[in-house]
């Protein structure tokens, strides 16, 4: 179990989180959602011990990341935004230097280093020089060298950000196979990618918490109106016409596309689908395209304003964005 | 004690299988080898000139074994690493202290090739099988088994490095004592290796204020170029007695007094944080307790506020 409770941290005068206040459960995992700039790297930092807040607690299954710090920091695996790795070593005595700093004992470094290496299939690159792997390799190692240890705790800032579509299911297999044995706290600004791999969604926005919900709910209170993308091969305004008659349809907007594309809009908790395709169908036209538009963390947004307004935070009169590299002493 | 061991095995590997510790490593060899041959040209053979000599390579040479130290951790993210793993700052700074500690032993270790070298050209030895050939053998073996142990990480082989490193330095003492030249010889080394120990130091603290290599290297450089030549020259050019008191002075005589002893205050000052000064004691064979209580204040300081600059600048 993980506590955060009322965690802020300044940068000089910016607030870069503003109380930020969460529990992870053992066993979950735990999307933590937010644009750029939101504070998820910040938060992240924090929790693992690496940056001091400026007020706040964290809690590591009771150890206080500040009074217990050493402690807290022996349960937690943590995946920084670029993987900390020595260019220089290779990945097997970059995963012994690991597990040493984490007091893994001597005898079982060994074992510990073959299982991680094998839950992130990098066993074969083991006597590779780590300046040489890949992006995708390099970021395995990065996870290996986070369970090499077999900690509780696992924090993981967006694991699959800069990574192409194959190596990102291969990491997300990954992590789903972690789901029961830790509790996996990930960071991300894609909404898709949180529906996918977390049981619960914090969304954060602007340094502050603005929804904490199980994916099911958040992902269902989002899709306030299905969304679906179509072309029909047809007369254009006999087509238009017989879809905006089918029952539970909202709204149709014609796409600036040719031949003529649609989004059909459906009624909350409608899935219009397959009774569109089979209406399509049975007036005799063809259905070139059926694709559900998936919601975004723009949607969330949108959503959230217009239901929770009290929740909204307002705007910082700080500026946004403020120069991200500490100035060199 | 664990963990730091860790660290320092890692540094130490860093700079064994990179091409940066084997040029300064060669580049010290170099230049002690100068002030080795140029006094067997004219036709005396000593130590004592490459202890001297070499004070003012090392303010150059050391820094650069330092600079990267804690800069570059900061740097590639790795510091990241580091302290969120159960690690202090101060087993960070101890470990990587200790681990080009360790490297620079090393470099002071092959200079003891210069030892056996003029075990012969002295023509005190018995025959030049040994101590000579024998101690230049175990010399290499060391060096290449050390090498070896740190690019396959053996550890028989870092055993059989140690073993052989042993075998060298009793080889060594025996040369040195069939020379006449024991007790310099060896107040020469230890003087080299605490003098290098503050340096490292000093450049352990700046690798930690900076995440830049280069600034680290320079500033390194330039304190310990204060501290060893500029100190030894000011406290040259200043007086080195107490101004005496004139019987009834006006205000002029006592103003002149008090700036005299001011300036005698501040001799003394430079003349106890000169590090050369010291040095040469060593070099002559004399072994101080004052120069070890300075070097290890110099030490323990540093790695002091390189501790705290960690734990602050996050
Ligand atoms: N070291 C830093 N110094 C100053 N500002 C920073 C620093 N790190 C982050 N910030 C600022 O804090 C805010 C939150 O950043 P961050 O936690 O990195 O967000 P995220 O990880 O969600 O993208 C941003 O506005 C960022 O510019
Ligand atoms: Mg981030």
């Amino acid at each position: 179990m993980v506590e955060v409770d009322n965690l802020t941290r300044k940068y000089g005068a910016m607030l870069a989180i503003d109380r930020v206040t969460f529990r992870a459960h053992d066993g979950e995992i735990l999307g933590f959602l937010g644009k750029n700039g939101a504070g998820k790297t910040t938060t992240m930092r924090i929790m693992t011990g690496f940056l001091p807040a400026s007020s706040g607690t964290v809690r590591i299954n009771g150890a206080d990341i500040k009074e217990d710090s050493l402690e807290a920091r022996r349960q937690i695996g943590y995946l920084p935004e670029t993987a900390p790795l020595y260019e220089d070593m290779s990945v097997f005595s970059y995963l012994a230097f690991c597990a040493r700093i984490r007091e893994v004992p001597s005898r079982e470094v060994s074992t510990r280093i073959e299982q991680s290496m094998k839950a992130v299939h990098i066993s074969e690159r083991r006597n590779w020089q780590i300046g040489k792997l890949s992006k995708g390799l390099r970021r395995r190692v990065g996870l290996a060298q986070a369970l090499v240890h077999n900690p509780r705790v696992l924090i993981l800032d967006e694991p699959t950000e800069g990574l192409d579509p194959e190596q990102i299911i291969e990491i997300r297999r990954l992590i789903l196979g972690l789901r029961g044995d830790h509790t996996v706290i990930l960071s991300t600004h894609i909404l898709s990618e949180a529906q996918a791999l977390a049981d619960r969604i914090i969304i954060i926005d602007r340094g502050r918490i603005v929804a904490v919900d199980t994916t099911e709910n958040l992902t269902r209170a989002v899709v306030r109106a299905q969304r679906i993308r179509v072309q029909v091969e047809g007369p254009e305004a006999a087509v238009r016409k017989h879809l905006e008659g089918l029952s539970g349809v909202q709204r149709v907007e014609r796409l600036p596309d040719e031949p003529p594309r649609y989004v059909v809009e459906s009624e909350r908790d409608t899935d219009l689908r397959s009774r569109l395709a089979d209406s399509v169908i049975n007036a005799g036209w063809g259905l070139v395209e059926l694709e559900r538009i998936e919601p975004t963390l723009e949607d969330v947004f949108l959503h959230i304003t217009s239901h929770h307004e009290d929740r909204i935070p307002t705007p910082d009169p700080t500026p946004a964005e403020a120069p991200k590299e500490e100035a060199a002493a | 004690m664990r963990t730091i061991g860790t660290i320092a095995e890692r540094e130490f590997r860093a700079l064994v299988t990179a091409p940066l510790g084997w040029v300064i490593m060669l580049f010290f060899l170099f230049v002690s080898s100068i002030f080795f041959v140029a006094p067997l040209q004219r036709g005396f053979a000593t130590m004592r000139l490459v202890v001297g000599n070499t004070t003012i390579w090392l303010v150059f040479l050391l820094p650069a074994l330092t600079m990267r130290l804690l800069a570059e951790e900061k740097k590639q993210g790795t510091l990241e690493l580091l302290m969120t793993s159960p690690v202090t700052e101060t087993q960070v700074v101890l470990g990587k202290y200790l681990g080009v500690l360790a490297y620079y032993a090393v470099m002071l270790f092959s200079t003891l090739q210069y030892v056996f070298a003029l075990a012969w050209v002295r023509d005190k030895t018995p025959s030049p099988f040994f101590p000579t050939y024998v101690g230049l053998f175990l010399t290499a073996l060391t060096l290449v088994l050390l090498a070896l142990a740190s690019v396959r990480e053996s550890r028989p082989l870092g055993i059989a490095a140690a073993v052989a490193a042993v075998a060298t330095a009793l080889c060594a003492g025996f040369a040195m004592k069939e020379m006449g030249e024991w007790g310099p010889a060896l107040t020469g080394y230890i003087g080299l290796f605490m003098l290098g120990a503050v340096f490292l130091a000093i450049g352990v603290l700046t690798s930690g204020l900076t995440r830049n290599q280069i600034i680290s290297w320079v500033s390194t450089a330039a304190i310990l170029l204060f501290l060893t030549v500029l100190i030894s020259w000011m406290s040259d050019q200043l007086p080195d007695q107490l101004p005496t008191r004139e019987a009834n002075a006006d205000f002029g005589a006592t103003f002149q007094y008090l700036f005299g002893m001011m300036l005698y205050g501040l001799t003394q000052v430079f003349k106890a944080l000169s590090l050369q000064q010291n040095l040469e004691n060593f070099a002559q064979g004399v072994l101080d307790l004052r120069d070890f209580v300075l070097y290890l204040s110099f030490i323990v300081a540093s790695l002091f506020f390189a501790v705290r600059g960690l734990q602050t600048s996050r």
